[in-house]
């Protein structure tokens, strides 16, 4: 696993934050703490998932607790890209309409 | 040769060993496959259905159930069983088509239980005398004495003693 | 496909199919608009229940027939196609042709052929054809959930399984990812909806990234599969996840149970089941309706958000009338009331049931037992202690017994359709009137005494009512009635059916009876005797041969299956106002209130209730009568007979012996039987004599008495017809 977490410029209070690899109960723990960091900064994020190789439900469980405690703090979370599986994984949840996430695969 | 051509046709090739219980009746020994065979009591108090042919000698009560006994010695000998010591009622216990049926045969004296092999009987012969063969599986030889087999499921076939009664009454 | 659960289907079918045809036959009034409705839904409801469960067993050649036979009733109910009779006799053609598909499906017939085929198509084309007359319907669509009825009555619309799945926190842990489930549920069917509940996750701060708070509400479409297989995919994490498995058109009820079940807020789960197919609007509203009433708690804000949230769900739901709403709800609170009612009742294997009995007579038999060595021990504890006993096993025993006996009334209802039929095929007016159709009697009876009744009805129908001109002529009114009847009389079950119709006429039987030879010209017959030809085998008068008289069963074997029932027939008859017939069967019940005497060394039972007094045979009433059967009991004539000499045993003629004689009254007959003795009453449980006794006359079972002792049981209707025929035996010919 793989987390890159950069600040975008260009979008005032940005996050942008790329995860890599696995996002699986294995890392899991690992991605959380590192994002807990993150949350009280930023008013926006941006998850890419582009290099996501393997995920399971306990990224998507991630995922949507990650969305839920930004929803409460009025802050947004987008997701810019996912990579084959993590469309995959959404779509077997019928949770791609809550990321904008289309058929693209 | 013949026996061999018999096996065949009465069993397929495997000869099977039966068990028998063989007992006694106005002189001659018969023998009943031990399968129908619920258990042996001595000959206890018959109460009399009226009105019934006399080779059915009444009912007894067995722990609560009402059984029909038949005198065996009536129906295929034409004479009845005599009443000693000995005298022993054979329960039954016969499939006929969904019922469980019981019925009691009274006998003179029961003997034992033996194997039969398949190949020791013989198809029943026309018995000159006064055995209703009707009721006869076959015979078999045993301890160089011939033994009656009787065919349970015949023998008590409720149709058949039906139709005696209905004719005899 | 579980044989059990086959089982389970065939009994449920066999009900719905019997509730289809009263409800077809309720239909008879079709000017009543709120009757007909009401009917119309019934059946609607009825046949969707067949289909449901059908399809639950993958039987497709019922649920193919019934959707179109549903889809017609659907018309009805919507209104766009009105009722008429012809719709209803196609119905009652549709109800009969299920049957017969049913059976076929249970026997494992998968494709219908032959004449079943050409019935179903014929069939179907005449169904189809209503349908044409408002909307093309493809003949070979199978139902889908595009074209499922409405139903917001038995079951609810859905016809998926609605799963609801509650994981526990360390299952992703545990290595179970619910997508691995959820993967292997799309290989058993199709998930058609799936809707992820995370309402359990905590804030982020208390958020456990390796716990699992999520849950699943799944709809499954799976019409080829059991329970037990979705069960099955659920196995190894049943003790790491929480698994509620609805069925298709499952109860309204189990849904607002799974509602209160599961964690979430009631409101938002009625959301949920609607966004995920499982209930629709009008369901939903209904449950949130019925949780009204029930949670007293739901806060006046929380309503409001509610609806206002199910509001924009329901977007593209047809906006509903309240009144359809309401009736809705109305439907489904008598439904749910008379679920209740239906839940009182539980299936028992009959075989079981019997065994109960049985051992109930042993154990009567057994107290019995008891009671004659307490008293022999003379202990007053113990005395008393036995006194309980007595009076609780008297209790266990009419419980038990109880069991057994059902009204009789099915079996008449059965027949307003005969009636229907019959009449209508006939060009006859006739009504049905049934009374007494809460008399009970045993359940085999019962089932043995259908078809002797059927013919006897038919009969009635054919023979006896006659056309509505002749009848106008005759001056009776046009249409003629037929009377069922049924009730307890001195220890007997007495049906009877009668009718106004032309009654029977004697000269034709008898010259009918002449010319087959069954009685010799010249011989004096009593009106009875000229009746009872009609049960004669092969005796006829119906100059002409309807279309009723195909059926197979002749008036003979109905009195062969009376008598076998150790019944009785009695016929009365007026020429031109009605006959009546009279069946009188013994209650063959285990257990009766008897009379014990002695004859002979036997000893021997008659039913208490049909005792009329016991006297000493009196030489007055003896002396003139020297060999001959008749007393005179107080200026009446009284047929005898010396049970001893019947029995064939010696009378007692011993000084200082004084025989009884007990007065028997059945059917309107009475004789006497001369006995040895009385011995006073005894509670009899009857045995069985087997088959073996079958037709043997005059008793009817067997006895154990408390000595261990056997008797016989008198069957005194039997009896008494032996002894009055004792009597005039050269008289009467034997064939009757």
């Amino acid at each position: 696993m793989t987390l890159k977490i950069s600040q975008d410029s260009n979008v005032e209070g940005l996050c942008k934050l790329t995860i890599e690899d696995d996002m699986t109960i294995y890392s899991i723990n690992e991605i959380k703490s590192a994002i807990s960091h993150e949350i009280e900064l930023y008013q926006k994020f941006e998850l890419d998932l582009r290099g996501v190789e393997e995920i399971d439900t306990a990224g998507i469980q991630l995922i949507l607790a990650l969305r839920r405690e930004l929803i409460s703090k009025s802050k947004e979370l987008k997701i810019s890209a996912a990579s084959g599986v993590v469309t995959k994984l959404f779509k077997s949840y019928s949770i791609n309409s809550l990321f904008d996430l289309g058929d693209n695969v | 040769m013949q026996e061999q051509v018999q096996s065949i046709e009465e069993t397929e090739g495997l000869s099977q060993t039966e068990q028998y219980l063989t007992f006694q009746m106005i002189d001659k020994s018969y023998g009943l496959e031990i399968l129908n065979i619920k258990e042996i009591i001595e000959y206890a108090e018959v109460t009399e259905v009226p009105m019934t042919p006399d080779f059915i000698l009444g009912v007894i009560n067995l722990r609560g159930r009402v059984v029909p006994v038949i005198d065996l010695g009536l129906l295929f000998a034409g004479q009845p069983v005599i009443l000693t010591r000995r005298t022993s009622i054979i329960i039954l216990e016969v499939k006929n088509s969904d019922l469980q049926l019981e019925i009691g045969i009274a006998v003179d004296v029961v003997n034992e239980v033996i194997d039969i092999n398949d190949n020791d009987i013989e198809p029943s012969p026309s018995l000159g005398d006064k055995i209703n063969t009707a009721f006869i599986s076959g015979m078999a030889k045993v301890d160089k004495e011939f033994l009656i087999l009787l065919n349970v499921e015949k023998v008590m076939s409720v149709d058949e003693f039906t139709i005696i009664s209905s004719i005899q009454a | 496909m579980t044989d059990e659960g086959l089982q389970v289907f065939s009994d449920e079918a066999e009900d719905l199919l019997l509730v289809a045809e009263k409800a077809l036959l309720g239909l008879d009034d079709l000017s009543n608009k709120e009757e007909t409705a009401e009917g119309v839904n019934d059946l609607f409801r009825t046949f969707h229940t067949i289909k449901g469960a059908a399809g639950l067993f993958a039987l497709n050649s019922v649920v193919e027939f019934t959707h179109v036979v549903e889809s017609v009733l659907g018309d009805i109910r919507e209104g766009t196609l009105p009722l008429d009779k012809d719709l209803v006799s196609l119905f009652l053609l549709s109800r009969d042709h299920l049957e017969v598909l049913v059976d076929s499906a249970l026997n494992g017939v998968v494709e219908i052929s032959g004449a079943i085929k050409t019935t179903d198509d014929a069939l179907i084309e005449r169904l189809n054809y209503y349908l044409g007359l408002n909307s093309v319907l493809d003949k070979s669509t199978t139902p889908t959930i595009e074209n499922a009825e409405q139903s917001d009555n038995d079951g609810v619309e859905n016809q998926n399984w609605h799963i609801s799945l509650r994981y526990g926190i360390h299952a992703l842990s545990n290595g179970m990812d619910p997508i691995s489930f959820i993967s292997y549920l799309n290989k058993i069917g199709e998930i058609k909806s799936i809707i992820i509940m995370g309402d359990a996750i905590p804030v982020w701060s208390e958020f456990e990234a390796e716990n699992c708070y999520l849950g699943f509400e799944i709809a499954l479409y799976a019409p080829n599969s059991n329970k037990a297989e979705i069960e099955d995919v659920f196995e190894f994490v049943q003790d790491d996840c929480k698994i509620r498995i609805l069925p298709p058109h499952s109860y309204i009820e189990s849904y607002i149970q799974l509602i209160e079940q599961l964690p979430e807020k009631d409101l938002r789960l009625g959301d949920i089941l609607l966004a995920c197919g499982a209930l629709t609007k009008l369901e939903i509203d209904g449950v949130l309706n019925i949780q009204d009433v029930m949670i007293d708690d739901v806060t006046v804000s929380g309503e409001d958000i509610a609806k206002s949230r199910l509001g924009d769900i329901a977007v593209e739901q047809k906006v509903v009338d309240q009144t359809i709403i309401d009736a809705a709800i109305n439907k489904q609170t008598t439904n749910k009331l008379n679920r209740n009612n239906e839940q009182q009742t539980i299936r028992v294997n009959a075989g079981k049931l019997e065994n109960l009995v049985n051992l109930v007579g042993e154990l009567v038999i057994g107290t019995a037992n008891a009671e004659i060595s307490a008293i022999r021990l003379a202990d007053p504890k113990m005395n008393e202690a036995m006194e309980n006993l007595l009076r609780l096993v008297e209790e266990v025993r009419d419980t038990a017994l109880g069991l057994r006996m059902m009204p009789i009334g099915e079996t008449f209802s059965r027949f307003n359709r005969v009636v229907r039929e019959v009449s209508r095929d006939l060009g006859k007016e006739i009504d049905l009137c049934i009374t007494g159709e809460d008399t009970e009697l045993d359940k085999t009876l019962i089932e043995k005494i259908g078809d002797p009744l059927m013919h006897l009805v038919r009969n009635a129908i054919d023979h006896g009512i006659e056309l509505p001109e002749e009848r106008i002529a005759l001056g009776k009114p046009a249409k003629g009635v037929v009377n069922l009847d049924a009730f307890h009389e001195s220890g007997s079950i007495v049906i009877r059916i009668k009718d106004d119709g032309r009654g029977l006429q004697k000269e034709k039987l008898l010259s009918k009876a002449l010319q087959n030879g069954l009685i010799q010209e010249g011989q004096q017959l009593t009106d009875q005797e000229i009746y009872q030809l009609i049960f004669t085998a092969g005796f006829s008068t119906a100059d002409q041969v309807s279309n009723l008289s195909g059926r197979g069963v002749g008036m003979d074997v109905v009195r062969t299956n009376i008598e076998s029932l150790r019944g009785t027939i009695e016929i009365t008859s007026e020429q031109g106002i009605g006959s009546s017939i009279t069946i009188r069967l013994p209650l063959t019940l285990a257990i009766i209130d008897g009379f014990q005497i002695r004859v002979g060394d036997g000893k021997y039972i008659v039913p208490l209730d049909i005792i009329e007094e016991c006297l000493e045979l009196d030489k007055s009433l003896d002396g003139e009568s020297k060999g001959a059967n008749y007393l005179n009991l107080r200026g009446e004539i009284l047929p005898f007979m010396y049970l001893s000499d019947l029995f064939g045993e010696k009378r007692n003629v011993s000084e200082g012996h004084r025989d009884d004689i007990i007065v028997v009254k059945c059917g309107g007959k009475k004789a006497g039987f001369v006995v040895d003795e009385l011995l006073g009453e005894h509670q009899t449980v009857i045995k069985p004599l087997g088959e073996i006794f079958k037709n043997l006359k005059g008793i009817s079972g067997a006895t154990i008495l408390g000595s261990g002792e056997v008797a016989m049981v008198i069957d005194t209707p039997a009896m008494i017809n032996l002894v009055i025929n004792a009597g005039n035996d050269q008289s009467v010919t034997s064939k009757l």
